[in-house]
């Protein structure tokens, strides 16, 4: 590791960190009350901010695995299994806060929205996905087969969410009360805590995955290092 | 040996010309399959086996009452195709691996999205070919009106994005360690669009026909299919490939 | 109800941020001692 990515590093912790108070404040404090759901409304803010960031983390992964296909390099292969890893937490949140939320809203644990459903499949995928890579033993493998899944599971979620998103007015019985998790009608005072949650998060999972980045870099430096030794000692 | 027969009919029919030796390979890739399974009809029976089984337990797993009995069969008979179907691509492409009919395919000199082509081709008609017998069964048992166009068309187009990603993805859980718990792990989550998509276009089984209901989730159907099946043809050889 | 449904959700949140982060240090720390490990093998065939 170099003098610098430990500064860039050292930067975005702070940073993260930083906003991370700010962003609290602005959502605990200075935002306004909102007048049907009253305090539990402020889930929202950091919930949205999450499932940004974790789909956008998916798109991450289809470059990434574009790269590995184009490329062959390890690079790229570490750099999708990370945004893939925070992805993965990231949606992790928005379930878990989604769940919340929606128990505060509509008193029931879960619905069917556009957003939630989308997160579930793309938990799932995810989740497979990992499950995949450590059952394939070549490593050149593996980064192929992570690649094409990758882009399959980019598929799988947008396809879930647009279908249906789009298509919710038909049977809108079975999707329930979604208004605040479709986004619609947010009032001025709640904008600068949203955009705010919004960037914080994108500077968050920018962080995480450096670091994981990083993380998987000096492993396999390691890795190459020790087959290397064991050879010279031989 | 076999492969050696494999290599020499695609060398034959892959040296045509351009646009005739296109679909000719793949032609040859689906001919042996079929011919192999008409001897053998292992894969097949099995898994016409396993659906039978699967929709009578679900009778007795799930009381059917009759006003219900529509809507939760569409659901069962999806499910059915599901399981049966990951039998078959499960097995279907573990023989290939075993036997390194794979390897001698890999050395024909043909492209490999025909290889995935064949392939594709080849399970969707062994998942056709239990429909065939299994749809019946459930207007058999259930009294559900399967056996009309709309309905047939939706199994249909669910089936072929099912086949496409199949063969795909069960050509990756070949090379893994739990190659028969990888499949429905990987498969599963991925068909979810489609299933949704099938299950939605499928109203008019309880409803009767409304093409605003239809077309919509037909189109959505087709799109994935397309795609799906674009990404799988183009990315088929990185995962085939040594 | 309202504060707890809230406070839950904030908690979730970043509960799953600091396990992240901890496993990442877990990690951090399991490479830094293989590093070691690598170092005084280097140091061993240097020596012979």
């Amino acid at each position: 590791m170099n003098e610098r990515e430990a500064q860039v590093l050292t930067v975005l912790n702070w940073l993260s960190l930083a906003m991370m108070a700010v962003a609290i404040y602005l959502v605990f404090l200075a935002a306004p009350t909102e007048v049907t759901m009253g305090l539990s409304q402020r889930i929202f803010y950091f919930h949205v901010g999450s499932g940004w960031v974790g789909a956008a983390a998916l798109f991450v992964a289809v470059v990434a695995g574009l790269g590995v296909l184009r490329t062959g390099r390890r690079s790229w292969d570490r750099l999708a299994q990370s945004s893939i890893a925070v992805g993965l937490v990231f949606i992790t949140m928005i379930i878990v806060t989604g769940s919340i939320w929606a128990k505060a809203a509509w008193n029931t644990w879960w619905t069917w929205s556009p957003r939630l459903t989308s997160a579930a499949v793309m938990w799932l995928v995810y989740v497979a996905y990992f499950m995949l890579r450590s059952a394939v033993e070549d490593p050149g493998k593996r980064a192929r087969f992570a690649a094409v899944y990758g882009m399959v599971g980019f598929v799988t979620v947008l396809g879930t969410f647009l279908s249906i998103r789009l298509l919710a007015d038909i049977h809108p019985t079975v999707f329930g009360a979604g208004a605040a998790d479709t986004g619609g009608g947010l009032a001025s005072g709640m904008h600068p805590p949203f955009f705010f949650s919004l960037a914080t998060f994108s500077v968050l999972g920018v962080t995480l995955m450096w670091h994981s980045v990083r993380l998987a870099r000096l492993a396999d430096e390691i890795e190459e290092l020790r087959i290397r030794l064991v050879l010279r000692g031989r | 040996m076999r492969s050696e027969r494999e290599r020499e009919t695609l060398a034959g029919s892959g040296s045509g010309r351009a646009a005739g030796g296109f679909s000719r390979s793949a032609g040859a890739i689906i001919w042996k399959d079929l011919v192999a399974e008409l001897r053998s009809k292992e894969l097949v029976s099995a898994m016409l086996v396993f659906a039978v089984i699967v929709v009578v337990v679900f009778n007795f797993a799930v009381e059917l009452r009759l006003e219900l009995a529509r809507q939760t069969a569409i659901g069962f008979l999806w499910i059915t195709i599901l399981f049966a179907g990951m039998l078959g691509l499960n097995r279907s492409l573990a023989r290939e691996k075993d036997r390194g009919c794979l390897d001698g395919l890999l050395l024909a000199p043909m492209s490999r999205g025909m290889i995935f082509v064949g392939k594709m081709v080849g399970n969707l008609v062994f998942i056709v070919a239990v429909e065939i017998v299994v749809v019946p069964l459930f207007v058999f048992l259930f009294a559900v009106p399967f056996l009309q166009p709309g309905f047939l068309l939706v199994i249909l187009l669910g089936t072929v994005g099912f086949a496409g990603v199949g063969t795909l993805l069960s050509a990756m859980a070949v090379h893994t360690r739990a190659r028969d718990v990888m499949l429905p792990i990987i498969l599963l989550p991925v068909t979810i669009p489609l299933v949704l998509a099938a299950v939605r276009a499928s109203r008019m089984v309880v409803d009767g026909w409304a093409a605003l209901e239809f077309w919509p989730w037909a189109g959505i159907m087709i799109a994935y299919d397309v795609i799906m099946i674009t990404i799988s043809y183009l990315t088929f050889d990185f995962i085939v490939e040594e | 109800m309202d504060l707890s449904y809230m406070m839950a959700g904030y908690l979730i949140i970043w509960m799953l941020a600091f396990g992240f982060i901890l496993s990442m240090w877990q990690k951090s720390r399991r490479l830094e001692r293989d590093l070691e490990a690598v170092r005084s093998l280097v140091e061993q065939l240097d020596q012979e």
